[in-house]
């Protein structure tokens, strides 16, 4: 029950958020970069729980935008797979009440990811230096999760505080 | 020895490996062939596409919220600006029709039956761009398999062309626009046939440009800038308006040339797209001949009007035609006759079969002969004519 209420959390969460991030060229077409959400709720979700829960959530965020970005499908449920597991083994080594957690995190997570795409997919094909990836891609987008990031993160802490005051809750009434 | 296993499953270490493995085989099986994804699209299909409809319309509703805040002196001056347009628009048009009519008869002479322009378009509206992501350049659009869409279809807008349909799923698809950092389009001039190939660059997208590759040594753009689509590409069908060359110039070493283009087509505002439903690869001899002539300059018609008609109807329809009219074409008729008894086995297999058509084209491709000159273009022209 307590897993059940946690999951289907965790879903809607990652489902919002996706859809944020798709539509938001299309809500402000002004903007010229999109922030990164579903990185960042990955890695909050990791970071929160463990690494099995973030394991979970980079399945099926990695299978969301496997199918609007219509390569190869698996190609971003592994490198979210990866960051989840990642971010659930930093849990040890950080304090979660900081307020530069996030900054830090969102830090190494973009440096992760967009290094792993880079390597992945952009070397072989030769399209771009990564002078020119760093400068058009990486950091403008960076900037943007960053602050995006200190928000989301703070929402998401603040439901699963309540999520764990409504669990103990229950625990008290049934004994 | 069964606990062991239970708890060494559950290992968060094992379980990464595992998926790991699993990831590495579906995205080896999913580029080998298409099978692997289908369910996934279809799920998407039920999914992501209704949301996304829904949330188009929002973003509909959103945006002209944001027009309607325009201030009354804005709203005027751009009144001002439009007005003027369209004076100029309606000589234009007045000019066109005149030309318009002309060109109808000179086709009817000619026997022009079928042009670029008459390809079957479906209408579809952009549901979704960026795909949350800051290098693709795809966008989703509401119309799939089901609407008789498919894979390597060409997207135009009303102004020219917007790209190729890369992914196709039962009720939606997705198309790759020129501007995408992978995107190579094998373009020309349209007056002077001079090659190149338009590919999109991180760095000129900034400025809304697209950079030029592999120019032919004679690329002159003071005639007329517009770039077209090249009839030697695979992909991509004759003659859609790309955009205008800018900045070509000798580069550093004094060989090659340097050149962005400025697309037809404003990327930030799409919202209506139409998808040509005539594939490059089915199209028939016949009509990649038409769409040709619609390029050549005219004087050039009269050399490949020997070899265009192949089948007898038309042939018939011809002699009706030209007997009113000159000499001249009676003697292309003689020319005409004397090749169809030379090769009618192969002209009448043509029609049946439209992958022949492809090797023809292929031998020309600039991509790998790196830009070929105009005039090298044309002889080869003749060459598959000659076929």
């Amino acid at each position: 029950m307590k897993k059940l209420r946690r999951a289907v959390i965790m879903l809607l969460m990652i489902l919002i958020g996706f859809f944020i991030q798709i539509n938001c060229a299309q809500f402000v077409p002004e903007i010229s970069c999109v922030p990164n959400i579903i990185l960042v709720i990955v890695f909050s979700i990791g970071f929160l729980n463990d690494s099995k829960a973030g394991m979970a959530a980079g399945i099926i965020s990695g299978l969301l935008m496997d199918i609007v970005q219509g390569d190869n499908i698996g190609f971003y449920v592994l490198i979210f797979v990866y960051i989840g597991f990642i971010n659930g083994v930093l849990k040890r080594y950080f304090i979660s009440n900081v307020i530069l957690l996030p900054l830090v995190l969102c830090t190494i997570n973009e440096i992760l990811y967009h290094g792993s795409i880079y390597l992945i997919s952009f070397r072989n094909q030769m399209v771009h230096t990564i002078i020119e990836y760093t400068r058009h891609v990486i950091i403008p987008e960076y900037l943007v999760t960053v602050i995006s990031s200190v928000v989301i993160y703070g929402i998401i802490l603040l439901i699963y505080r309540k999520l764990e005051k409504i669990e103990k809750k229950g625990e008290t009434q049934f004994v | 020895m069964k606990k062991f296993k239970s708890n060494f499953f559950k290992k968060p270490q094992v379980i990464l490996v595992l998926l790991t493995l699993i990831c590495a085989a579906t995205i080896w099986l999913s580029s080998t062939n298409n099978y692997v994804a289908a369910p996934l699209r279809t799920a998407a299909g039920i999914v992501v596409v209704p949301l996304q409809r829904g949330m188009n319309q929002i973003g509909a509703w959103f945006s002209t919220k944001n027009e309607e805040r325009m201030t009354l002196e804005e709203a005027l001056e751009k009144n001002k600006q439009l007005q003027e347009k369209v004076a100029q628009l309606e000589a234009e048009h007045e000019q066109h029709a005149n030309d318009a009519d002309e060109l109808e008869r000179r086709g009817q002479l000619l026997n022009l039956k079928e042009t670029y322009n008459n390809y079957q378009t479906v209408g579809a509206t952009v549901i979704m761009k960026n795909s949350g992501n800051n290098w693709y350049r795809k966008f989703m659009i509401d119309k799939g398999k089901n609407d008789g869409l498919d894979v390597d279809m060409n997207v135009i807008a009303t102004a020219g062309l917007v790209g190729i349909i890369t992914e196709v799923g039962p009720n939606y698809s997705i198309v790759t626009s020129i501007i995408d950092e992978e995107s190579k389009v094998s373009g020309m001039l349209r007056k002077t046939l001079d090659t190149c190939i338009v590919a999109g660059d991180l760095s000129a997208i900034q400025d809304g440009k697209l950079r030029l590759e592999y120019m032919s040594n004679n690329f002159n753009n003071d005639v007329d800038s517009t770039v077209v689509t090249s009839n030697v590409s695979e992909k991509f069908l004759p003659g859609i308006v790309i955009g205008k060359a800018v900045d070509v110039k000798l580069g550093d070493n004094k060989v090659t040339k340097t050149g962005y283009l400025i697309p037809a087509v404003n990327f930030e505002r799409l919202k209506d797209v139409l998808v040509i439903t005539t594939k490059k690869q089915m199209i028939t001899e016949e009509e990649l001949e038409h769409a040709k002539e619609q390029l050549i300059d005219p004087y050039r018609q009269e050399d490949t009007s020997n070899n265009k008609e192949i089948k007898k109807e038309e042939k018939q329809t011809t002699e009706a035609a030209t007997e009113e009219t000159t000499e001249q074409t009676t003697e292309q008729l003689s020319v005409q006759q004397s090749q169809q008894e030379s090769q009618p086995s192969a002209s009448q297999q043509e029609p049946s079969t439209p992958q022949q058509s492809q090797p023809s084209s292929d031998p020309i491709n600039p991509e790998e002969s790196q830009g070929p000159s105009a005039d090298s273009i044309q002889a080869n022209f003749k060459a598959v004519d000659d076929e």
